[in-house]
């Protein structure tokens, strides 16, 4: 499985997500960057590669990729393709009590929607108050 | 007598690959695409789909690549006054079909209409994909530099070769002792250097349509394997090892294939070039003060250097035969490996049948 490249990183498109599909990569490549799952100068998959791996526009890639490089996170080169950029890993306890959460969530037996669900609510209360 | 010569020899070269197959010789490293088959019955549909595929266009290949090789004999019998000019560009061309049939029929990687329901979710690797990850780790460098060194050669042998009495460049000339002259009571007293000519020599007669075949047949090579590594990843994070064996299996194929015929290509150019170069190595020369009397003959001379350099072509005509064969072999061996071949489960199915 290594050999494939497969758990270095994976993103997934969800057609039943209400983000569009160019939010959900940017979305996903963020928080992979943000944990440190990329680190610093992996190189990104070609935009034409990601398109077709993800069954999308070449144009719906090539826009998650300007937004992160707008925030960023990522450059582009001509000739060396997209890397992410130093220092964008979040050094911060949140990021373990994400992890801690996580290992948590499987333990009591959740998926991954029904914890996104539970962040979610937690979120909306928190706005709310 | 030239048609059973041919016949015997291609007999011979299928004889070589098969024992090759058969003893085992060449090295078991191979993956299996039966083994990577994914264990789960809802993600076998597209498995074995892209299996069939890969079945189908790799027998395809096969058997265009045989239609090749007697199609090239019965245009070498058609057109004999062609100079083997079919039978030097075979290789070359039957390379060209069989690539083109890898070509025009990709592996799938989506499931049919039929099979594919709603559309699911898609995933991605963040790895990006390259050539390298799929094959061989000479996969690009030995053809490349084989063609490279390939093309040296067959431009030195067009640049030194001359025209024969038909006007095409399928010989060489060089300096030779050509007369001798002799005295009042026929003794040698001198010989005399002259223009000879020799043949049949890779001349462009011969290496312009087998460079237009390589440079064709690199190209698509290359675009195959390109695309090969190009190719959408499936949809199932699950068939991602299955995805990755094809690619493999596919950049194996594609890789030593093509060194294969560029290695069989070179040993007719290169048994021609050894050939014609061991005629220029020998002279009939009378000596100096020997007298020549009817019907006697000068001694045979030769040129070291040139004896040398002929046997040194010849050898590398053998030494690329057994390495075109070995790859070839290598090639059938993987092309196998789809039908089940090396698998650990078709060994066991196949023992438990026994």
């Amino acid at each position: 499985m290594a050999a494939s490249g497969w758990g270095v990183g994976v993103i997934v498109i969800d057609p039943a997500n209400q983000n569009g599909p160019s939010e959900q990569i940017r979305a996903q490549i963020a928080a992979l960057i943000y944990s440190g799952a990329l680190a610093e100068d992996t190189k990104l998959p070609t935009v034409r590669q990601l398109a077709g791996d993800l069954r999308v526009a070449t144009g719906t890639v090539a826009r998650a990729y300007k937004e992160l490089e707008a925030a960023g996170m990522v450059r582009t080169g001509r000739a060396n393709g997209t890397k992410v950029n130093a220092g964008q890993t979040l050094e911060s306890p949140l990021l373990a009590e994400v992890r801690d959460l996580t290992l948590d969530a499987q333990r009591a037996g959740l998926g991954l929607e029904e914890l996104q669900k539970m962040v979610e609510a937690a979120w909306n209360s928190s706005i709310s108050q | 007598m030239s048609n059973l010569i041919l016949i015997v020899a291609l007999l011979g070269f299928a004889v070589v690959l098969l024992v090759l197959l058969r003893i085992g010789l060449l090295p078991h490293r191979r993956i299996s695409v039966i083994d990577a088959m994914p264990v789960k019955e809802a993600d076998r549909g597209l498995a074995e789909r892209i299996l069939r595929a890969l079945r189908a266009r790799n027998l395809s290949a096969l058997i265009l690549g045989v239609i090749g090789v007697v199609a090239a004999v019965l245009i070498h019998q058609a057109f004999i006054t062609s100079g083997g000019l079919g039978l030097v560009a075979a290789p070359a061309g039957i390379w060209v079909l069989v690539v083109l049939v890898l070509l025009c029929w990709p592996i799938p990687f989506e499931a049919s209409e039929r099979q594919r329901g709603e559309k699911g979710p898609a995933s991605a690797s963040l790895v990006p994909r390259t050539t390298r990850m799929f094959g061989p780790a000479w996969g690009l460098v030995v053809p490349i530099v084989l063609f490279s060194v390939a093309l040296v050669g067959i431009l030195g042998a067009g640049v030194l070769s001359s025209v024969d009495d038909r006007g095409r460049y399928r010989q060489i000339d060089y300096q030779t002792v050509t007369s001798s002259v002799v005295d009042g009571n026929m003794i040698v007293t001198d010989n005399l250097v002259g223009q000879a000519s020799a043949g049949p020599f890779p001349g462009w007669y011969y290496t312009v349509p087998v460079v237009v075949l390589l440079v064709a047949g690199l190209g698509l090579t290359l675009f195959a394997l390109f695309g090969n590594a190009r190719r959408p990843s499936l949809r199932n994070p699950g068939l991602a090892e299955f995805d990755h064996v094809v690619r493999t299996h596919n950049g194996y194929v594609l890789s030593s294939g093509f060194s294969a015929f560029l290695c069989l290509q070179m040993v007719p150019l290169l048994s021609m070039a050894a050939t014609v170069v061991y005629t220029m190595a020998s002279n009939h020369i009378y000596t100096v003060g020997q007298k020549m009397d009817d019907g006697s003959t000068g001694g045979v001379v030769y040129d070291p250097w040139q004896v040398a350099f002929a046997w040194s072509l010849g050898g590398l005509a053998v030494l690329l035969l057994i390495v075109g064969i070995l790859l070839l072999g290598y090639l059938v061996a993987w092309v196998a490996v789809a039908y089940g071949a090396g698998s650990k489960k078709w060994q066991r199915r196949v023992g438990a049948s026994a």
